[in-house]
């Protein structure tokens, strides 16, 4: 039973290679097989979010054009087990393979492992035909701003129109406190519009911005509430039922050892 | 006076063929394809080129500066060059079957690893490329230089871009980056920088990386060699070198 999902949003910005990051380490720490398929080819990031850039030898057009074999180019996690890394290359651009090629190369990769994640680019050209091209699922990643929830919008209806009949939302960036205030779009607002399933909220966490540039995913830091966010979407992907996290009143602690430090 | 025939651009069976009026100012030729190639980006990217510089044959300099212009960041490869004053795309390639080490160096395709060998069609004769290129300006992530010789960078190579040469690398600045020496199997060759914290280094078949949570840069120039298999970095100040290369 392996799935091949790909992580979209239409704008850029959003978090979806955050988002791809965390939830690839979060599934192999629940002991799947996961493989993460950056397919911003020309504007590779994935690589660099997981601190893996530099064992970087062969890449996603390399397999294609058949310079080398895919298990040549998969990098292998240097922290978790059974986590592994198809690069884009990043001389090349979106035109450099086809919808045909990405889908033969998912089902080689949907053999071995048990979750294929796809790194979607921005927009909704080339790069995005690729990426939604042979996976079975979408996981849509939104922030709580009208341009962004604009973009799910459209994105969701070009997922539709391409045969993908339930995709999922990530809203990413909450901030608990302007939602309160009535300064942030909130929950129920986004999903009036949008009316697909909910499959996790991830608060606004600035540890997010430190793990980005140590290369160290925030599903790794136990203390980060992004990080428990994304461990509870994994756990969702893989059929568990949990809960939602309260995010208000855990927004109040977090605040409450914020003001300490300042304090001290 | 600049005019639009002065560079035309055709499609053939190999590529694109590109006609440039050779009796034309060069920089105003510069100019021209720079405009031509930006407003039809996408249209031509990844294509292969071939130039026919018409009556005038154009130096070598000339050329090199033409194959950097259609390389960055169009990613056009310079096939080869012609003379052929009929317009006429030649439909064969000169035989290239020639001892590795005499052959002079060459231009290196994009990703075909084919040499791009300036073919002559009329006699008219550029020669030898020089054996080192130099690159002034710097490398930004998604940029690539790939070289049959040696390579120069006077700038920064910043992580993301690559530099690939048959021979040495030198970088008169940081290199960031991917750097790939001695490309077609030369253990010898090295890769000096002012600055070495490239994100891999790559010296003919061995690939090296910097060590996890790396213990910083060193403030002076550097170089790497091969030594016994193992890719080993070194103060450039005092370095010895191995007989004459």
């Amino acid at each position: 039973m392996s799935e091949t999902i790909v992580i979209t949003s239409g704008k850029g910005g959003v978090g979806k290679t955050t988002t791809c990051a965390n939830l690839g380490v979060a599934l192999a720490i629940q002991g799947c097989k996961v493989v993460m398929v950056d397919a911003d080819i020309g504007l590779r990031n994935l690589d660099v979010v997981m601190g893996l850039e530099n064992r970087i030898v062969y890449d996603l057009v390399d397999v294609v054009e058949g310079y080398c074999r895919l298990r040549q180019a998969l990098i292998k996690d240097k922290r978790v087990d059974g986590l592994f890394l198809l690069p884009a290359a990043q001389t090349k651009d979106k035109n450099a393979v086809s919808p045909e090629q990405m889908k033969e190369l998912m089902m080689a990769l949907k053999e071995e492992h048990d979750f294929v994640l796809v790194d979607c680019p921005a927009g909704i050209e080339q790069g995005f035909k690729n990426a939604i091209a042979g996976a079975d699922s979408a996981v849509i990643v939104t922030t709580p701003e009208v341009s962004a929830v604009r973009d799910a919008d459209r994105i969701t209806g070009l997922l539709e129109a391409s045969g993908f009949s339930k995709p999922e939302l990530i809203i990413n960036r909450l901030k608990p406190k302007m939602v309160a205030r009535g300064d942030m779009m909130d929950i129920p607002g986004i999903l009036d519009i949008l009316a697909i399933d909910l499959v996790g909220v991830v608060p606004d966490d600035e540890y997010i911005v430190v793990s980005t540039n140590r290369g160290e995913p925030a599903v790794l830091q136990e203390s980060s509430r992004a990080g428990q966010a994304y461990r509870n979407i994994a756990r969702r992907l893989m059929g568990e039922q949990v809960p939602f996290m309260d995010l208000t009143e855990k927004e109040s602690v977090w605040e409450k050892i914020k003001r300490m430090v300042k304090l001290g | 006076m600049a005019d639009k025939q002065d560079v035309s651009f055709k499609g053939v069976k190999e590529g694109l063929y590109l006609t440039l009026n050779g009796n034309q100012d060069f920089n105003v030729l510069k100019e021209l394809l720079s405009e031509r190639l930006k407003s039809a980006e996408f249209f031509f990217q990844g294509s292969d080129v071939i130039l026919d510089t018409g009556d005038t044959p154009f130096s070598l300099e000339q050329i090199l500066e033409i194959q950097q212009i259609l390389a960055y960041p169009y990613g056009l490869r310079l096939k080869k060059v012609v003379r052929a004053e009929t317009g006429q795309a030649p439909k064969e390639r000169e035989p290239k079957a020639k001892p590795k080490r005499q052959e002079p160096p060459k231009v290196r395709s994009e990703r075909n690893e084919e040499p791009r060998e300036p073919v002559t069609k009329s006699p008219v004769s550029y020669g030898k490329l020089p054996e080192t290129l130099l690159y002034r300006g710097t490398l930004r992530s998604g940029q690539r230089i790939a070289y049959e010789g040696n390579v120069v960078i006077v700038g920064d190579v910043n992580p993301g871009a690559e530099v690939k040469a048959t021979g040495d690398i030198v970088v008169m600045g940081s290199l960031r980056g991917l750097a790939h020496a001695g490309a077609s199997g030369d253990s010898g060759v090295a890769v000096v920088a002012f600055s070495l914290a490239p994100t891999q280094l790559r010296i003919a078949d061995v690939i090296g990386r910097p060590p996890e949570g790396g213990a910083g840069v060193a403030r002076e120039p550097e170089v790497a060699r091969l030594k016994d298999g193992i890719i080993v970095v070194e103060p450039l100040e005092g370095t010895r070198w191995e007989g004459e290369r």
